[in-house]
């Protein structure tokens, strides 16, 4: 008896022993599978195929992109402040995701600056939609006015986003010092005293500050992406407006924010830097009693033309101050490849005041509307023979003159769009001669065109009538189970 | 290894799992089930291809296939929970158990049967990119990458609840597993996102919803589809086992 039990006892011993022998070789074996094929994805993902089967190849990078993303050797960063509702975003994150996967040093992160405005600030983005590029302690930012054109004439949006990126990625890539130099030596403002966050801002987007004084220097430097004229107060000797006038030749680019002046005749030399460019600025005080900042005249708040340098601010309803400021004009007849054109103006029932001793309202001395507060300046490029006569002649920036330098002060900077206006500014400008050249996709914006009584049809069929027809085969079948 | 069956016809490997197959997808088509979550699938998905259509007026299926993704992630429990639960509790595995067939014949090729059940409800859905030839001029390549993105990802929850099924006797217990195993998943990919550091990338490596957004973009990765693969082969697998032990015990 009992040592059939004991046979008993060391038979289900046996059988146990056998079953966590068995229990522990599966999951051994399965752990060993599923590292097996762990390790078969990460092969996997190292050496792949990727085709962009789209018909437009919009998801293919250009050789020039390919050949700057080889040539990383440490990580790049890319952070685009993306806002998830914007009808642009999807476009924009493909294109950049089609950067990260192709390199692995390339890392993206997506933020959306309504969702996460800490990140946002630490970056210093205000409103407008930015990818920041860093690599290696360098940093460029990409505003997205950069990545859609309009071109006007055909009324069809233009998607440039491989070149901007690219250009940026280049940009981060050389390892150069972007500079922008304020002048002094004629009391304007200091980007060490008046203008902190001008220069802030400058510096958290990649660029360099830093003061010339060009009678005392003699030349323009070499680094220079432009040069500031902020707020002068003297004006400038013939040495230093023949040093700009070869600087500007010499594919330099220019700010000029001038104050207004009563004096007839001050600035001379300055002013005749402008008309250089093609630009008369008035001896005048612009008043707009109808658009202005709490209804100080003296302050107005300029209608803004839809162009790169405002097209953030036009989207996001941020208007910008101007107080005390002057008019300016494009020079009639003026015959040289500039090309001046409107970005600032009054209302129509501003005016320009010449003699502001009694009241200030409009009498004949005064000027009338139309009263441009800034204005841009391109040069006109020779075009290329391969282009189309359709095609606009391709232009490059040179200066941006506005009638008004306090917008940038500290005190008044923080209005509004101030800020990203003058920013703008320096960053169109600051686009440099290696202009990456990658033509534009043809934007795949596929129109679907259906009548009312189409697009109901639509409707119908396809959220009842299908699922009907499926739910009526089964019904079918069922009763024919039930007769059988 | 063949063998002769009552018929004199001899049995390969693979006409047993078309055996288990065709059972099932029999069995499939002839319960009111697949029929009416196939009408739920479709119903849902094409409220919304058309309201995305009505309200982008794009001649294309991006956000189409998303949600038909995510609406598949809920349906996919429901078709797949009775797949190897229920034939315990009905005592029909003792047949199939003893039958000359082994495990993973059952479990593929009950498998393949759930597929495609699937197969023919994306078929059905070929309605929507037809309405979009009709009134406009879609990317048709770039659509049916995006479909095979679905496939795979469909095919990848069907894995999932297949393994589920595996593990309990009561279909609903499957479905609730399929159903939580499905949800952790997709937060993988939520994760990734707000997690960051190595840990999300780990998250966003492993997110089975990530990778689908290549495929609705027009671009196909073999990294992609192996990792799908991968997938499925990891969880029918495990089905498998899980199938193996409770032969054994």
């Amino acid at each position: 008896m009992e040592l059939i039990n004991k046979i008993r006892e060391f038979a289900s011993d046996l059988i146990r022993a056998r079953r966590l022998r068995y229990g522990l070789n599966a999951v051994i074996l399965t752990v060993a599978i599923v590292g097996v094929i762990v390790m078969g994805n990460v092969v996997a993902n190292d050496y792949r195929l990727r085709w962009d089967v789209t018909r437009s190849a919009q998801h293919t990078l250009s050789e020039l992109t390919m050949q700057v993303i080889n040539s990383l050797d440490s990580e790049a960063r890319i952070t685009a402040f993306l806002h998830e509702d914007s009808a642009l975003t999807p476009r924009i994150r493909d294109l950049l995701e089609e950067y990260a996967q192709r390199s692995r040093f390339i890392r993206l992160v997506v933020i959306d600056p309504e969702r996460d405005p800490s990140q946002a600030k630490a970056y210093g983005i205000t409103a407008r939609d930015t990818a920041v590029f860093e690599y290696q302690g360098r940093k460029q930012y990409v505003p997205m006015s950069q990545v859609f054109h309009l071109d006007q004439s055909v009324g069809l949006f233009e998607f440039t986003g491989e070149q901007a990126f690219t250009h940026a990625l280049m940009t981060v890539i050389r390892d150069e010092d972007r500079v922008i130099y304020f002048t002094e030596g004629h009391s304007e403002y200091s980007p060490y005293e008046d203008v902190l966050a001008f220069r802030r801002g400058l510096e958290f987007e990649g660029f360099t500050v830093r003061t010339v004084n060009l009678g005392r220097e003699g030349e323009i430097p070499e680094d220079a992406v432009a040069i500031v004229i902020a707020g002068p107060e003297r004006d400038f000797d013939k040495k230093e407006i023949d040093l700009l006038k070869d600087y500007i030749d010499d594919n330099g680019r220019l700010v000029a924010l001038i104050d207004p002046s009563m004096e007839h005749g001050d600035l001379p030399r300055l002013k005749g830097l402008l008309a250089y460019l093609g630009i008369e600025i008035d001896d005048c005080l612009v008043v707009d009693p109808t658009r202005a900042y709490f209804m100080d005249p003296f302050s107005p708040i300029p209608y803004m033309e839809y162009h790169e340098i405002t097209e953030g601010l036009v989207r996001h309803n941020l208007s910008v101050v101007l107080p005390y400021a002057r008019s300016l004009r494009k020079v009639e007849d003026h015959d040289s490849d500039f090309r001046v054109r409107r970005l600032l103006w009054a209302s129509e029932q501003a005016w320009g005041e010449t003699d502001l001793g009694g009241t200030i309202d409009l009498d004949d001395d005064d000027l009338l509307p139309p009263l441009w507060l800034g204005a841009v300046v391109n040069r006109v490029l020779p075009r290329e023979p391969d282009q189309h006569e359709d095609e606009p002649d391709p232009i490059q920036p040179v200066a941006v003159v506005i009638g008004n330098s306090s917008f940038v002060l500290d005190e008044v900077i923080e209005f509004q769009g101030n800020r990203d206006l003058i920013l703008n500014i320096v960053n169109y400008l600051a686009e440099d001669e290696q202009r990456v050249s990658i033509r534009p996709k043809d934007p795949e914006f596929n129109q679907v065109f259906m009548s009312r009584d189409q697009a109901s049809k639509m409707f119908y069929t396809t959220v009842f009538g299908l699922p009907g027809v499926v739910l009526l085969t089964g019904l079918i079948v069922w009763l024919r189970r039930r007769t059988l | 290894m063949t063998e002769t069956t009552v018929t004199g016809k001899t049995k390969t490997p693979l006409t047993k799992v078309w055996f288990v197959y065709k059972r099932e997808l029999t069995s499939y088509f002839l319960s009111p089930l697949a029929y009416v979550t196939l009408a739920m699938f479709l119903l849902i998905s094409g409220y919304f291809f058309a309201l995305i259509l009505l309200a982008t007026q794009f001649a294309e299926m991006r956000g189409a296939l998303a949600n038909m993704g995510m609406i598949f992630m809920f349906m996919a429990p429901v078709l797949t929970m009775r797949l190897l639960a229920d034939e315990r509790r009905m005592g029909t595995d003792e047949l199939l158990l003893t039958a000359p067939l082994s495990v993973a014949d059952i479990v593929v090729g009950k498998y393949l049967a759930v597929v495609s059940v699937f197969a023919v409800g994306l078929l059905l859905t070929g309605l929507y990119p037809w309405f979009l030839v009709q009134y406009g001029n879609p990317d048709l390549v770039q659509i049916a990458s995006g479909y095979l993105g679905l496939l795979l990802v469909g095919c990848t929850f069907l894995a999932v609840g297949l393994f589920a099924s595996s593990l309990s006797d009561n279909q609903m217990v499957a479905g609730l597993i399929a159903f939580g195993l499905l949800l952790l998943l997709w937060l993988c990919g939520w994760a990734g996102d707000t997690i960051g550091g190595t840990l999300g990338s780990i998250f966003t490596a492993v997110s089975v919803m990530d990778r689908f957004i290549d495929f609705r973009r027009g671009i196909i990765d073999t990294a992609h589809i192996i990792f799908y693969l991968s997938y499925i082969a990891v969880f029918i697998y495990l089905a498998v086992r899980a199938v193996e032990r409770r032969r054994w015990s």
